[in-house]
């Protein structure tokens, strides 16, 4: 006998357990009849899990109260309140705030010319055709790629039900950093609001990956434009 | 016994394609060329010849890097050419010391074909490439008013370097300050007002800043994370090279490299400089040094440290060091002097200590943001007393605080600040750039930055304060160090924030004497120059520094004999011929942005 999927409810009661997601049941439905030929056991529930963190949560979780954001979260006349959650969220954006937007810039327009700098050496960096970058020569310069300095990054971060808060690393969280991709899910629990502010720490946040493409592509696409203008609007009238 | 004086022979093309109203400026890419004896190398080559005449071995002693093989292969076919059937060996010498001197003649060497083939591609390339772009843009911008008569030039190591000062230029012309906020937190123990640092140094949002800031507030007490105390140490200098003179003597004396280099050459005529040999454990130093006789006593009894090993090895050249006594008023010129005793001190440097002393950090947790304060005591100055270049200073001594103690702070403060512009490039910062880059050698960095400035595509001036640090924050040790190796060397190098407690941070420059160094700041033609070229969006720009790299891997891999003479210069000469049709079909870009940036006048920025 062929191994059947297992129900929704069977499904639902993982995602919570393991990853403290809680699709729609709605969603679920939908995206198991949207594949072809389904996979089972495990390689089902990765499959699913994918699907999830690819996703739009706003459309895809279940925008309970008790999994979302309080209304009174931006309140910005509390000095600090827990939210026990487990609220889970994606990242609609991020910036590093303790580099300048003009070293932003600079970083990306190497990255555009295919340069990176290491030390005072501009070095060219030529995609092989298996997709591995090498770098040219390094000209005996020993001292290794530059260390990027990162953080705190402050991030902008979306609940199922489409509330956004902005959160800064209060510690090093592991997979929060400048470049990481747009639509990135976390899991909060316990963290503390100040000011309408998210204290993020590695006790509290859970970074789950993943990515919205259609958000992180236009993000890209646009990011260099939004810090120029950002600086434009500092020029002394 | 004779000598040459560098290149005998002169590459140029054919009568065919001499001058320049002979050809379309793209023949020359495959043009004959003809090698002659340069007009002021007439004697040397008589004399070469006529010294061959009788001999039966030439013995060649040129310089054994590259450039030495092939003049070495130059003298060898002069001499050839009088008695086809004189032997012809070279000494293997990179010092001269009277060992190492006989040890070389009596076991002497082929010269290195491979290594003198490598130098010949470079002269062809160089000659053919900047003859081929000199004549087209020369031409191309004839149009625009002002260039009529004036010639263009073209080098692969001039535009580069051209490149490097254009675009620190637009990075300064671009630059608007951004904002910036920090948290500082005071603290008295003892009559010692202590300023304690925050670790994320400053953030470039308020909101968050305010937001921590509050919340070190509401901790109210401070508590003492760590109390360490480490030696530091700041090393001695490594052993002169030629770029690093260079460099020091545009940071400390104010005297170009150009300068620097002539009379580091006068002085090795003199006997003063450049003597061969790895450098020497033993002190040769002349007693009568008057700014040095203490110290080198010292050094005599017992306080020689052996130099460090530096990263360079040209195999060539010893590093730069005195090996005579010279009077002061022996030397005709104050800059003379000067380069002198930096030298001798330079020396003498590498052959001390390094300076010893002591940092202690103190960690403070407050609130959820971490706070240090440190303090350096200097306790033995060792290669600083006779070193005057460097600048490495005790700070205030810092109260007692004990590990897990817990204090509320006199004070805390939300500071702000801005950022503020780079200043433009350096002598030293462009020396650095080219080096790191593989543009020119030692020898020639010079020549490439005067040839720049003669051409007009970059003036020179003292440095102005045209930009202060990396930030204007009040006070704090990261400011010289910012400024000097950071942020204004172009987003790398150390980004020497902070770097000023015992590392080798280029802030000592600032204490040196910056007065005097020079910079750069392109004029409308040299920014029309890049500009233009980098609009034809090339794959390789010629600004940039990467062509100017290729033919400089290709060259080792001649010299390793991976690639043949020929096969580099065809590779080469088609990259360039491709790169010269694109811009020939798009000569107008390089005219229309030429007549755009030079309308009100060529040269004024």
């Amino acid at each position: 006998m062929p191994p059947t999927t297992p129900s929704i409810d069977t499904l639902l009661s993982h995602f919570t357990s393991s990853l403290h997601l809680h699709p729609r049941p709605t969603w679920l439905t939908q995206t198991l009849s949207s594949q072809r030929q389904l996979p089972t056991g495990p390689a089902l529930l990765a499959s699913l899990k994918f699907r999830i963190l690819a996703s739009d949560i706003t459309e895809s979780l279940q925008p309970h109260a008790n999994l979302c954001f309080p209304p009174t979260t931006h309140d910005g006349d509390v000095i600090s309140v827990t939210l026990p959650g487990p609220i889970a969220v994606q990242v609609v954006a991020v910036e590093d705030v303790g580099v300048s937007r003009v070293e932003q810039i600079d970083k990306i327009e190497m990255a555009e010319r295919g340069e990176i700098q290491r030390g005072r050496e501009v070095i060219r960096v030529v995609p092989e055709i298996d997709g591995v970058e090498t770098q040219v020569e390094g000209g005996g310069v020993g001292q290794g790629e530059q260390k990027v300095k990162t953080g705190p990054c402050k991030v902008l971060l979306e609940d199922a039900g489409g509330r956004r808060v902005y959160g800064i690393e209060l510690k090093p969280v592991e997979g929060i950093k400048s470049d990481m991709a747009i639509g990135a899910k976390l899991v909060l629990r316990h963290v503390v609001v100040t000011r309408g502010l998210l204290l993020l720490t590695p006790a509290t946040t859970t970074f789950l990956g993943g990515k919205i493409e259609v958000m992180n592509q236009a993000w890209l696409a646009s990011r260099k434009q939004t810090l120029q203008t950002a600086i434009e609007a500092l020029k002394p009238q | 016994m004779t000598s040459v004086l560098g290149h005998t022979v002169e590459w140029d093309f054919d009568d065919g394609h001499r001058k320049w109203s002979s050809c379309p400026p793209s023949a020359l890419f495959e043009a004959r060329t003809v090698q002659v004896i340069s007009d002021r190398a007439k004697d040397v080559a008589a004399n070469i010849a006529s010294e061959a005449r009788n001999a039966q071995v030439l013995f060649i002693w040129t310089d054994c890097d590259r450039e030495g093989e092939y003049i070495g292969t130059e003298v060898r076919d002069i001499a050839r050419r009088m008695n086809p059937n004189i032997m012809v060996k070279r000494a293997k010498f990179s010092n001269i010391e009277r060992a190492h001197i006989l040890r070389a003649a009596q076991y002497p060497v082929d010269l290195d074909e491979r290594q003198a083939a490598a130098v010949s591609a470079r002269i062809e390339l160089d000659l053919r490439i900047g003859a081929v772009f000199t004549r087209w843009q020369t031409y191309a911008l004839k149009g625009i008013q002002g260039l009529e008569d004036r010639l263009i030039s073209y080098g692969s190591c001039q535009f580069p370097t051209l490149g490097f000062v254009v675009e620190r230029y637009n990075r300064v012309k671009k630059f608007i300050p951004e904002p910036f906020w920090s948290i500082k937190v005071m603290h008295e123990r003892n009559n010692i007002n202590v300023t304690f640092n925050w670790d994320r140094n400053r953030l470039f949002d308020r909101m968050s800043t305010v937001i921590l800031f509050e919340r070190c507030l509401v901790a109210k007490t401070a508590t003492v994370t760590g109390v360490v105390t480490k030696p530091a140490r700041k090393w001695k200098p490594l052993p002169l090279t030629t770029i690093e003179l260079q460099k020091q003597g545009s940071r400390f004396l104010g005297l170009s490299s150009q300068l620097v280099m002539t009379k580091n050459k006068r002085q090795a005529i003199l006997g003063a400089c450049l003597p061969k040999g790895e450098l020497i454990p033993i002190l040769t130093v002349p007693e009568k040094v008057t700014f040095v006789t203490c110290f080198e006593t010292r050094l005599m009894n017992g306080g020689f440290s052996q130099p460090r090993m530096g990263k360079n090895n040209d195999k060539a050249h010893p590093p730069i060091h005195p090996v005579v006594y010279v009077a002061p008023n022996a030397l005709a010129t104050s800059d003379e002097r000067r380069v002198y005793e930096f030298v001798v001190r330079r020396f003498l440097a590498c052959c001390s200590e390094d300076a010893i002393g002591e940092t202690t950090t103190i960690n403070l947790q407050y609130g959820d943001e971490g706070f240090h304060a440190s303090g350096l005591v200097v306790l033995q100055r060792n290669y600083l007393e006779v070193y005057v270049y460097d600048r490495w200073e005790s700070s205030q001594m810092l109260p007692q605080f004990h590990q897990g103690e817990t204090f509320v702070p006199k004070e805390a403060n939300i500071t702000d600040g801005k950022t503020t512009a780079p200043g433009y490039l350096t002598e030293p910062e462009l020396i650095a750039l080219m080096d790191v880059n593989g543009i020119g050698t030692d020898a020639t960095m010079a020549e490439h930055i005067a040839k720049i400035i003669e051409r007009l595509y970059v003036f020179a001036a003292p440095r102005g304060r045209v930009g202060g640090g990396e930030d204007n924050e009040d006070g704090g040790a990261g400011r010289g160090a910012g400024r000097g190796a950071g942020r204004g060397a172009g987003r790398g190098g150390g980004r020497g924030r902070g770097g000023g407690r015992g590392g080798r941070g280029g802030g000592v420059a600032a204490g040196g004497g910056r007065g005097g160094m020079q910079e750069f700041i392109p004029s409308n033609l040299g920014i029309a120059l890049v500009e233009g070229y980098d609009q034809i969006g090339f794959d390789n720009s010629l600004s940039k520094p990467f062509l100017r790299k290729d033919m400089e891997r290709c060259m080792k891999q001649i010299c390793a004999g991976t690639m043949t003479r020929r096969d580099v210069v065809d590779a080469s000469i088609e990259q360039y011929r491709e790169i010269f049709m694109k811009a020939s079909q798009q000569v107008n870009v390089l005219q229309a942005v030429s007549s755009r940036i030079t309308r009100h006048s060529i040269w004024l920025v």
